[in-house]
C-alpha cells in the first residue's frame, strides 16, 4: 500500500488523465439553500424565545393587574414603536424582490447592463432597508438596562440586528455575484450563482415580514 | 446491463499527469494547513478532534474525581470552578470531539463513497476546519480564564464568559458549514446511477445527520447570540445571568443528544453486510430506520428554560420512547441479514466496535424513556384507574398508590445525573461508531490497516466505560444527585456511585488514549506491522467491502478514482456487471 507521506514523486504513478467528470448539477444552489434553511432556523430560534417570553412576561403582569398592583409594558412606554419606517422598509423589501427576480431573468437571457442592472438596484434598496432600521433604532429609544424587567429591548434589538446581518450577507454574495458577472465572458455561466443569492433573498425578505408582523404591528 | 464506456486506465508516470496530482505529500501540518484535498482536511478533523478528546476524558475524570466527595469542594477551587469544568466536558465531548470526528471521517468517506473526485466545496471545508480549531482553543481558554457558561449571579458578565459565548457560537458555526459542505456532497456528487434510494448507509446517516444539525444548531447559534446581546447589558440580565448553561442545555438533552448518534445506526449497517460477505437485507427499510431516528432526534422545541413544561408535552414523551423503535428495526435489518447469510460475520475490530455501538445506543434509548417514565405511564395508569371505576365500580387503591409512586420518583430524575448518564452514553455511542469508522476506513484514511487488538482493546474500555460510568450515574438521580451543580443535598450511597462511575470514567480515558496512540502512530510510523494480514489480500480492498471506496488506492491519489463511474446498486462491488475503471474487470468481489 502506498504510504502517506510520500514524498518521491518520481517513484509516483497515476492513471492516465482522467476523463472529465459530469459538470456538477445545482451544487452552488444546494449548498445556498442549505445555508438559507439554516438561516431561517436561526430566525425561527429567536422568534420562538420572542414569542414565549413575551407570552410569559403578559401572563405575569395579567397576574399582577388581578391583584391591582402596578403593571408595566412589554414593550416599555417610554419607547417610541412607529410604524412608518417598518412598513416603508416592507415596501422597498417587497420592490427588491422583483428587481432580483429581474436579475436572474437577466442572467438567463446572457444579459450582462441588464443583469448588473437589477442586482444593483437590488442592493440599493437593500442598503435602503438598513438606513431605516438604523433610524428606526434611533427612533425606539429601547434601553437595554432599563426595560421594568421586560426582556423586550433585548430580543427586539438581537432580531432586527441579525436581520440587518442577513441582509449585509447578501449583499456580499450580490456584489459577488455582480463580479463574476463583469469577470466572465458569458453572463448566463452564472445562473446558478444567480438563482442561489435570489433564494437567500426571497428568504430574507419573507424572514423581515415575520419581524414586521411580530414586533411592530403585534408589539 | 450496467456498462462503462471508460478505457482500462494506464499507468504514465506523474509528469504527464495533470497538474493537480503532481502535488505529493510532505507531512500532515505542512499539507493540512495549505490543502482542499477532502482526506487531507478529514485527518485534520480526526487528530485535532482526539486531542481535544484527551483534554475531554481528563476533564471527565477530574469532574468525577471532585464527586467523590458531595459535602466538600477538594479538587477545584470553589463550587463554581468545579460547575465550569463539568460544563465545558458537557460541551466538549459533543462540540469538540465527538461531532468533529465524524465529520473528519465524513469528509474521507462520503467523496469516496460516492465516486466522486473531491468534497463540494473544498474551500469552504478548509475554513470549517480552521474556525473551528481556532474557535475550540478559544472556547476552552476563555473558560480557563474565569469563563464559561456558568452560574453568575446578579453580577455584570465578565468579559472571559462573553468570549465563551462567542467561541461556542464560532465553534457551532463551523460544524454547521462543515456539514453543509457534507450534505451538498450527498446532493450533487453522486455517481451515475447512484441515486438517494442506492447512497451507501454511512453517507445516508451522515446526510440524516447534517440535516437535523443544520436545522438544530441555528437554534444554539440563536441562544448564544441572545445570551451575548443581554451580557451586554450592565448589570441587568433579562434572562437571568445566573443559568447562562441552562439556556442551552437542550443541546445536550434528549432528544437533541441523540441527532449526534445518528450515524452509528450507518455504521453498522455498512459493517454487517460486509462482515457476511452479502448484502443488506431490507436496505430500504434500514434507510427509513436511519431516517426515523433523525426524525426523533430534533430538539430544538424542548426548550425547557424557555417554556418550563417543555418536557412534558406529548411531542417529548412520545419522541423519547419511539426513539428506540428505528434502532431495534435496524438491529432487525441485520439480524435478518446475517440470518440470510447462514454464517456467521467474520469478526474483527470495526464490527466489534461497531456493535459495541449500537448497545449503548440501546442503552441511551432505555434511560431516556426512563426520564420520561412518569409523563408517560401516569395519565395512562389514571385513565385506566378512572375508567374502571366508571365500568365497574371499583375503586382500585393500589393503582392510584402505583401511580403517585410514580410521580414522586420519577418527576425530579429529569435534572439529575441519570441525564447526565444519558448524555455521556449517546456521546460514547458516538464516538464507538466514530472509531469503528476510523478502523473500517483506516486503510483509505491512513494508507494501512490499524492493529486489530488495539481495536478490540478499545471497544472493551468504551463500551464497558460507558456502562460503568452511566449506570451508576443513573442510580444516584434516583438519590437526588444533581446533574452538573455542586450543591444540593443526596441521599446515602452517591459516593459510592460515583466512586464507580470513576473507574468507567477511567476506562472511557483509556480506551481514548489507545485511539489517540493508534491514530498519531498511524500518522507517525506510516505503514505499520499490522498493515497487512494476508499476503494475498487486496491492498485496496482488504475488508472486501462492497462500496466505491474500496476500488480507489490505500490512501486514495489526489482525485480519488480515474474517471466516471457508473452504479445501479447500494453496493456496485456485488454487482456482476459493475465495471471496475481501474482494471476494466467485472466486480473483483462477489457474493
Amino acid at each position: 500500500m502506498t504510504q502517506i507521506g510520500l514524498t518521491d514523486p518520481s517513484q509516483m504513478v497515476v492513471t492516465a488523465a482522467p476523463a472529465p467528470f459530469a459538470p456538477r448539477k445545482r451544487t452552488v444552489q444546494i449548498g445556498t439553500a442549505l445555508l438559507t434553511a439554516a438561516s431561517v432556523m436561526y430566525f425561527g430560534g429567536l422568534f420562538g424565545v420572542y414569542m414565549t417570553t413575551r407570552n410569559r412576561f403578559l401572563t405575569e403582569q395579567s397576574a399582577l393587574e388581578a391583584l391591582g398592583e402596578r403593571t408595566s409594558t412589554w414593550i416599555p412606554s417610554s419607547a417610541q414603536v412607529e410604524l412608518t419606517a417598518p412598513t416603508i422598509m416592507a415596501w422597498t423589501l417587497l420592490m427588491s424582490i422583483i428587481s432580483m427576480q429581474w436579475a436572474v431573468y437577466a442572467y438567463k437571457r446572457d444579459d450582462r447592463s441588464h443583469g448588473l442592472l437589477a442586482i444593483a438596484t437590488t442592493a440599493m434598496f437593500g442598503v435602503a432597508v438598513i438606513n431605516q432600521v438604523v433610524f428606526q433604532w434611533k427612533q425606539l429609544g429601547l434601553v437595554i438596562d432599563d426595560t421594568g424587567g421586560s426582556a423586550a429591548a433585548t430580543l427586539i434589538y438581537t432580531i432586527t440586528a441579525s436581520h440587518v446581518a442577513m441582509i449585509a450577507i447578501a449583499l456580499i454574495m450580490l456584489a459577488f455575484v455582480a463580479f463574476r458577472a463583469v469577470a466572465s465572458t458569458s453572463t448566463s455561466d452564472h445562473v446558478d450563482s444567480v438563482a442561489s443569492v435570489a433564494t437567500f433573498w426571497y428568504a430574507m425578505v419573507g424572514l423581515y415580514f415575520i419581524i414586521w408582523i411580530l414586533i411592530f404591528i403585534t408589539k | 446491463m450496467t456498462l462503462t464506456e471508460y478505457r482500462p486506465a494506464e499507468t504514465v508516470p506523474l509528469a504527464m499527469a495533470p497538474a493537480v496530482y503532481a502535488r505529493g505529500s510532505q507531512n500532515i501540518l505542512a499539507d493540512g494547513a495549505s490543502s482542499g484535498d477532502h482526506k487531507v482536511i478529514g485527518r485534520m478533523w480526526i487528530l485535532g478532534a482526539l486531542l481535544f478528546g484527551l483534554f475531554t476524558v481528563v476533564a471527565d475524570v477530574l469532574v468525577r474525581l471532585e464527586r467523590l466527595d458531595t459535602e466538600s469542594v477538594t479538587i477545584f477551587s470553589n463550587a463554581s470552578a468545579y460547575e465550569q469544568w463539568f460544563t465545558l466536558q458537557r460541551v466538549s465531548i459533543v462540540f469538540l470531539f465527538v461531532v468533529p470526528l465524524l465529520i473528519g471521517i465524513a469528509n474521507v468517506v462520503v467523496p469516496l463513497q460516492l465516486g466522486a473526485p473531491s468534497l463540494a466545496f473544498p474551500r469552504a471545508a478548509a475554513s470549517a476546519l480552521w474556525t473551528w480549531a481556532v474557535s475550540g482553543v478559544m472556547l476552552v481558554v476563555s473558560w480557563a480564564i474565569d469563563g464559561g457558561l456558568v452560574d453568575r449571579g446578579d453580577v455584570v458578565v465578565n468579559a472571559p464568559t462573553q468570549l465563551s459565548m462567542v467561541a461556542f457560537a464560532a465553534l457551532t458555526l463551523s460544524i454547521l458549514v462543515a456539514t453543509a459542505v457534507i450534505v451538498t456532497t450527498i446532493f450533487t456528487e453522486r455517481s451515475q446511477g447512484m441515486s438517494l434510494y442506492n447512497v451507501p448507509l454511512f453517507s445516508w446517516s451522515m446526510l440524516v445527520a447534517g440535516a437535523i444539525w443544520l436545522l438544530a444548531l441555528p437554534v444554539l447559534i440563536a441562544n448564544l447570540v441572545i445570551m451575548w446581546v443581554d451580557a451586554r447589558g450592565d448589570g441587568f440580565h433579562s434572562f437571568g445571568g445566573e443559568d447562562l448553561f441552562s439556556q442551552v442545555a437542550w443541546v445536550f438533552d434528549q432528544p437533541q443528544v441523540f441527532a449526534f448518534a445518528i450515524p452509528v445506526l450507518g455504521m453498522l449497517g455498512e459493517l454487517i453486510p460486509v462482515a457476511v460477505r452479502r448484502r443488506l437485507k431490507n436496505y430500504d427499510m434500514a434507510m427509513v430506520s436511519i431516517g426515523a431516528f433523525g426524525a426523533f432526534t430534533f430538539g430544538a422545541y424542548a426548550q425547557s428554560y424557555f417554556n418550563p413544561n417543555a418536557g412534558s408535552t406529548w411531542l417529548y414523551v412520545i419522541g423519547s420512547v419511539t426513539l428506540l423503535l428505528p434502532i431495534l428495526a435496524m438491529l432487525g435489518v441485520v439480524g435478518l441479514t446475517v440470518s440470510a447469510a447462514g454464517r456467521a460475520p467474520t469478526m474483527s475490530a470495526h464490527l466489534a466496535l461497531a456493535v459495541a455501538a449500537l448497545l449503548t445506543l440501546l442503552l441511551a434509548g432505555a434511560v431516556a424513556a426512563v426520564r420520561v417514565l412518569d409523563s408517560l405511564l401516569a395519565p395512562v395508569i389514571g385513565f385506566i384507574h378512572d375508567a374502571i371505576d366508571f365500568v365497574f365500580g371499583a375503586d382500585l387503591n393500589w393503582l392510584t398508590r402505583f401511580e403517585g409512586w410514580l410521580r414522586e420518583n420519577f418527576d425530579e430524575v429529569a435534572g439529575s445525573s441519570l441525564s447526565g448518564a444519558m448524555v455521556q452514553l449517546a456521546a460514547v455511542a458516538a464516538l464507538l461508531a466514530a472509531t469503528a469508522g476510523i478502523f473500517y476506513w483506516a486503510p483509505k484514511i491512513f494508507g494501512h490497516k490499524l492493529p486489530g487488538g488495539l481495536g478490540m482493546i478499545i471497544a472493551l474500555s468504551l463500551l464497558g466505560g460507558a456502562a460503568v460510568t452511566a449506570l451508576p450515574d443513573a442510580v444516584s438521580g434516583f438519590l437526588d444527585q444533581p446533574d452538573f451543580v455542586a450543591r444540593g443535598a443526596q441521599r446515602d450511597g452517591v459516593e459510592i456511585m460515583n466512586l464507580i462511575s470513576l473507574v468507567g470514567s477511567l476506562g472511557i480515558a483509556v480506551g481514548t488514549l489507545a485511539l489517540l496512540v493508534a491514530v498519531i502512530g498511524s500518522f507517525a510510523l506510516g505503514r505499520g506491522a499490522a498493515d497487512r494480514d494476508d499476503d494475498d489480500e487486496d491492498p485496496r480492498n482488504p475488508w472486501s467491502g462492497h462500496t466505491l471506496e474500496w476500488l480507489t488506492d490505500s490512501p486514495p491519489a489526489p482525485g480519488n478514482f480515474s474517471g466516471p463511474l457508473v452504479v445501479t446498486s447500494e453496493a456496485p462491488l456485488l454487482d456482476e456487471d459493475f465495471v471496475n475503471p481501474h482494471t476494466g474487470s467485472i466486480a473483483e468481489v462477489s457474493s
